[in-house]
């Protein structure tokens, strides 16, 4: 277990530190910042004003290697816009986005393991092809206009749900609705696998034939041990709805990471961006080798291979 | 050990845990036709595609020719009074024929989606086909290189890259497909493994095959069914995340009319000329939905009998 | 499908049912309004974006104010101000000014202000409001002298944009912490300032007045929201009393609602086509060197059609490279060019070029009209590939003479002289596609002189042979249309900038 622990542990290190070269090259490989900063209407003069004062004349190897060693230390550098740290700014908006992600990965799990369970009892046939559809669909609609919709339907015509901002967690409702269903398709497949599995097995059928009531076990037996690698997925889900809410963000004004990412971009305020992308980054990486240990130490196969 | 748990778990989703054998023909036949999910997203994508393929002919105008006075015509199924015979679906905001563009979106997105899947599917297939072979090393250095391509948020670094590059067609290809590889690397890899111990292999091996060989002609085609299920989402995958980069104006560039492009043009008027939202929008739904129902299809056919 | 009927259900109800009545409003005196932008730093010295201006209009004061409606230039800070010599201003600060932290403001606080925003050290973003500056010095406590680097023309305009901080608290916080927490002399006061979530201001009480006068309304809360859609939406449910940059279409649809007033206005900003008349991207195999092409692709552009069809209202089409309120933009003896493909193809064929060509067309913003554009080059032989970019990249491009035939817009950073436009792209900058000393010379000529008689001679010419030889293509001015609750008093005015401090809510 400890071996295979240390090498998981090294692979996450090896990953995180590809990840900061990556994002750090990501945005300067093309683009001129120095123009960007001095504004869309300034004079020449000014930009290689700028560029020198930023130390962007640099070599990128020099710039690279003094923001990992900052970074190291939680340093990730400050704003190009805002007057603050990039930290900070994260930090501030991760509250948002956690919520929002949250939120979404609850509707996600309440919409994919029904409709996985209903899906592997009669699969085949009608009901799991139309339990598909349902989970598909959400995904099939373009984010942006799902959310829109979801808008002018609750937010104008009914009026029940407000259509902008964080003051509520009723704010968050249409959003998270919009980001869980997206990630349900993946969720009730695996359920749906899991659960034909599971139904095959014999203790199901000795369960079965003992008579106890079918939704004893469902819920007690076969879902339990169905569910294990959804929780897996899920946690990984999370990771990407942390930073797969762009769009979302955007549409109903709710100030997360994933807006912050997209209003940096394309601002071109790079600590920001580089800043987010190696949070973003190392939260999966974690989530994800937790996620891995926790399943080594729960089934001996995984780590003995 | 199997090196990347959290990333297979997303495979296993899609696929069945076992690469199938290979199956006689007729009962294949017999399977699709018996599964009329598959048939009818079959159709779908038959005719979207027959659609884009022979656009030329089959559009009833150009679709770049604008007439600026007969702007945002609806089609006669929204307002009967205002509608104009010749253009069927009405025309858009540059007074453009809505079916022609529509025609021709259809060529561009089933092009975003069936070229990302392509660059996607041979990086991923290659390096799964290699770790699952090799093994070892070699094994090491891809799960480095899928946990690495995992950790990286997709939407945030296809926007990143398209907007410093600017946005075309060819750019957000290559972005896209030089992003979603990681599923087909994971499941190919696991198949590969699979399949790699079967006598056959090893009998190939004892003749004295090459290893190009070994893994072209018997490696490949034992996998291949799940290499299509993969394809199929990565396709949908491919042409959705074009419509969110074109609704954050990154997508592909007009005149060019990809369905998500359209999407995110007929925004604006939403509120008052709905229709204009919903064609291309249910389009993209469409397509989606029969691509996701082909590839679901096609996993159960050619799952091994018991299993599915 | 289920999904299509979904969506028409959807459709039908909003069609039908119509939308929730307009709730907030006057009862709390207070304003919402929202934008798709949002300045990441208000201190209107390290912004460059619209909002970041208004914000500065709101919460800070400049020596001048620029009356929106007359156009002339009002005491404000200042009491009076008169040249030294051609390059000294004095002013003569109002007596009694006070900061919303109660700090006294006089000449020292312009001084400070000046001086540390001139300071390379302070790494100032929109550097161009003191730039024409080299320094500031105390007179005695109530006058201050700026001095200018060389006579500048634009003086007067330029001096309304030099906002004043308390330098006391300047000093003691410094940038980074007056961002964080602004202070100034303005009519409103920040109460709340969480960029991303919102910013509230609150009416200053000892407001001095002056030019801008007292303000009426009492809180004024900003929100960014990107998405037009939403800001629609929120508007209609009452979450918001103010938006802008409606668009024409929306604009016709929510001007039949009954609680929303629709307001439609010029700007100073307008659009244009630049071409690469200088040869910039190489003279072989360039038709854009070619008198005769940049005439035919000004008649190929039917400017009338688009304004009418896509721009909408508030918009008029533009023969000059300056925008007519702008000072010096003369309107007589330019030459106009019509909207004709047929002498467009003429004068293709008679250039050599009679099936036309190809050319990359670089563009950043207003899809829709470069679409059209687009579309009319093409029905006269010129195949335009559209690239489209950020406006940074535009910009840069075009410094670096990358670009042969471009579309983009100008606001002269809501200057009224043809200096920050005209001059800005045709004195021979590295933004001057055209690249003609003669023009450039006279530019030059107009700005350097403080006398308005000089200046408007030697801008007339420039200007006339600008349009002679079809350098640029003037297409329209940029309307901006606003929507807000009726019972909202507000007048818009062409510089951009809405003067919140004059709105007040019909009781």
């Amino acid at each position: 277990m400890l071996r295979f622990a240390a090498r998981r542990l090294l692979l996450a290190l090896a990953v995180a530190l590809a990840v900061s070269a990556i994002a750090f090259l990501l945005l300067r490989v093309s683009g001129d910042l120095a123009t960007t900063l001095a504004g869309e209407e300034a004079a020449p003069a000014e930009i290689e004003r700028i560029r020198s004062l930023y130390g962007l004349d640099r070599p990128l190897v020099v710039q690279y290697g003094e923001w990992l060693l900052r970074s190291l230390s939680g340093d990730l550098g400050r704003s190009l816009f805002y007057p603050e740290s990039v930290a900070n700014l994260i930090l501030d908006r991760l509250p948002n986005t956690a919520i929002l992600a949250g939120l979404g990965l609850v509707i996600a799990l309440l919409l994919s393991l029904p409709l996985g369970v209903v899906a592997a009892m009669w699969r085949n046939t009608w009901i799991d092809r139309t339990a598909l559809g349902i989970a598909v669909l959400g995904q099939a609609m373009p984010s942006f206009w799902f959310a829109l919709l979801l808008i002018f339907f609750f937010g104008l015509t009914l009026g029940w749900l407000p259509v902008s901002g964080t003051e509520s967690l009723a704010n968050f409702v249409m959003p998270a609705v919009a980001l869980g269903w997206f990630s349900t398709p993946v969720l009730m497949r695996l359920t749906r696998a899991g659960m034909v599995e599971v139904l095959g097995a014999d203790y199901i059928r000795t369960a079965h034939a003992k008579g106890l009531p079918v939704h004893v076990v469902l819920v007690k037996h076969a879902l339990r041990n169905a569910v294990a690698p959804v929780v897996a997925l899920a946690s990984v889900q999370f990771g990407n709805m942390l930073s797969g809410s762009v769009v979302i963000e955007t549409v109903f004004a709710l100030q997360g990471i994933g807006y912050l990412a997209w209003e940096a971009i394309s601002r071109k305020d790079f600590p920001v961006v580089q800043g987010i992308l190696l949070v973003v980054a190392l939260f999966y990486v974690l989530l994800t080798l937790v996620s891995d240990l926790l399943n080594a130490w729960l089934d001996p196969r995984i780590r003995e291979g | 050990m199997d090196p990347i748990p959290a990333a297979s778990a997303i495979a296993d989703a899609a696929l069945p845990a076992h690469a199938a054998a290979p199956m006689p023909q007729r009962r294949l036949w017999r399977r699709m036709l018996g599964n009329p999910g598959l048939v009818v997203a079959a159709l779908v994508l038959g005719l979207i595609a027959i659609m884009a393929v022979a656009a030329p002919l089959v559009a009833p105008h150009d679709p770049y020719e604008q007439s600026l006075d007969t702007r945002m015509t609806p089609p006669a199924f929204v307002d009967a009074e205002r509608s104009d015979p010749a253009h069927l679906l009405g025309t858009d905001n540059l007074g453009r024929d809505y079916l022609s563009r529509l025609i021709y979106g259809a060529r561009i997105s089933l092009l975003i989606g069936f070229f990302t899947m392509l660059v996607s599917g041979v990086i991923g297939t290659v390096l799964g086909i290699a770790a699952g072979y090799f093994g070892g090393r070699t094994d090491m250095v891809v799960s480095f290189l899928v946990t690495t391509r995992l950790s990286l948020p997709v939407v945030m670094v296809a926007l990143a890259v398209v907007a410093v590059l600017g946005g075309s067609l060819q750019v957000v290809v290559l972005v896209l497909g030089l992003l979603l590889w990681d599923r087909f690397a994971v499941v190919m890899r696991s198949a590969t493994m699979q399949v790699r111990g079967r006598e056959y292999i090893t009998a190939a091996r004892a003749i004295g095959c090459s290893v190009p060989r070994i893994l072209w002609g018997e490696v490949l085609p034992n996998v291949l069914s799940g290499l299509v299920v993969i394809a199929s989402y990565e396709m949908a995958q491919a042409i959705l995340l074009e419509a969110a980069l074109s609704f954050l104006g990154l997508g592909v560039q007009p005149p060019l009319p990809s369905w998500g492009l359209m999407v995110s043009e007929a925004k604006e008027f939403m509120l008052f000329e709905p229709w204009m939202i919903m064609l291309p929008g249910a389009a993209i739904c469409l397509l989606v939905l029969a691509i996701n129902l082909l590839g679901d299809g096609i996993r159960d056919i050619t799952a091994p009998e018991g299993r599915s | 499908m289920s999904v299509i009927a979904r969506i028409a259900a959807a459709a039908a109800l909003l069609c039908s049912i119509g939308i929730a009545a307009v709730q907030a409003g006057p009862a709390d005196n207070t304003l919402r309004w929202a934008s798709d932008s949002e300045p990441a730093n208000i201190i209107p010295y390290q912004n460059t974006v619209r909002e970041g201006v208004v914000m500065g209009y709101l919460i800070w004061d400049a020596p001048t104010y620029r009356d929106p409606a007359t156009g002339e230039y009002r005491m404000h800070l200042a009491e009076s101000v008169r040249l030294v010599d051609d390059t000294t201003i004095e002013l003569r600060m109002r007596d009694g000014i006070t900061a919303h932290n109660g700090e006294v403001v006089d000449a020292q606080d312009v001084a400070d202000t000046v001086n540390i925003m001139l300071d390379p050290a302070n790494r100032i973003v929109n550097f161009q409001r003191v730039a024409w500056l080299s320094r500031a010095e105390v007179v005695d406590a109530r006058t201050v002298r700026l001095i200018m680097k060389e006579p500048y023309g634009p003086w007067q305009e330029y001096l309304t944009n030099v906002v004043v901080m308390p330098s006391d608290y300047l000093k003691r916080v410094g940038l980074e912490g007056m961002a964080r927490e602004p202070v100034g002399t303005g009519p409103y006061r920040v109460a709340e300032l969480a960029p991303g979530r919102q910013t509230v201001l609150q009416r200053f009480d000892r407001y001095f007045g002056g030019a801008k006068g007292q303000p009426a309304i009492e809180r004024l809360i900003f929100r960014r929201i990107p998405e037009g859609n939403t800001r629609i939406a929120e508007l209609l449910t009452g979450g918001l009393d103010w938006i802008w940059r409606v668009l024409p279409d929306q604009a016709r649809n929510l001007s039949t609602r009954r609680n929303l007033t629709i307001v439609s206005g010029e700007t100073v900003r307008i659009v244009y086509m630049g071409m690469d008349a200088g040869g910039r991207t190489g003279r072989e195999n360039n038709p854009m060197t070619d008198l005769r092409v940049r005439q035919a692709v000004a008649h190929a552009i039917d400017r009338v059609g688009i304004v009418r069809n896509l721009v909408g209202e508030g918009a008029q089409v533009l023969h000059t490279p300056c925008h007519p309120e702008q000072f010096g933009c003369t309107q007589e003896g330019i030459t106009r060019y019509d909207y004709s493909p047929a002498r467009a193809r003429a004068l293709l064929a008679e250039a050599g070029y009679p099936d036309g060509f190809e050319v990359s067309l670089m563009a950043y913003r207003e899809r829709p009209w470069v679409e059209a554009v687009i579309g009319q080059l093409r029905a006269v032989g010129i195949r335009a590939r559209l690239n489209w970019v950020q406006a940074d990249t535009s910009s840069s491009e075009v410094r670096a003479g990358n670009v042969r035939l471009n579309m983009a817009a100008w606001g002269s950073t809501s200057l009224y002289d043809v200096a920050a436009i005209t001059s800005y792209f045709f004195g021979g900058t590295p933004n001057d596609m055209a690249r003609d000393p003669d023009v450039a010379a006279l530019l030059r000529r107009g700005d350097s002189s403080t006398d308005p008689q000089v200046r408007l001679a030697a801008y007339a010419p420039a200007i006339r042979r600008i349009t002679e030889q079809a350098y640029w293509l003037p297409m329209w001015t940029f309307p901006l249309t606003y929507a807000f609750n009726s019972q909202l008093e507000f007048r818009p005015s062409a510089d951009e900038v809405p003067r919140f401090f004059e709105a007040r809510w019909r009781r």
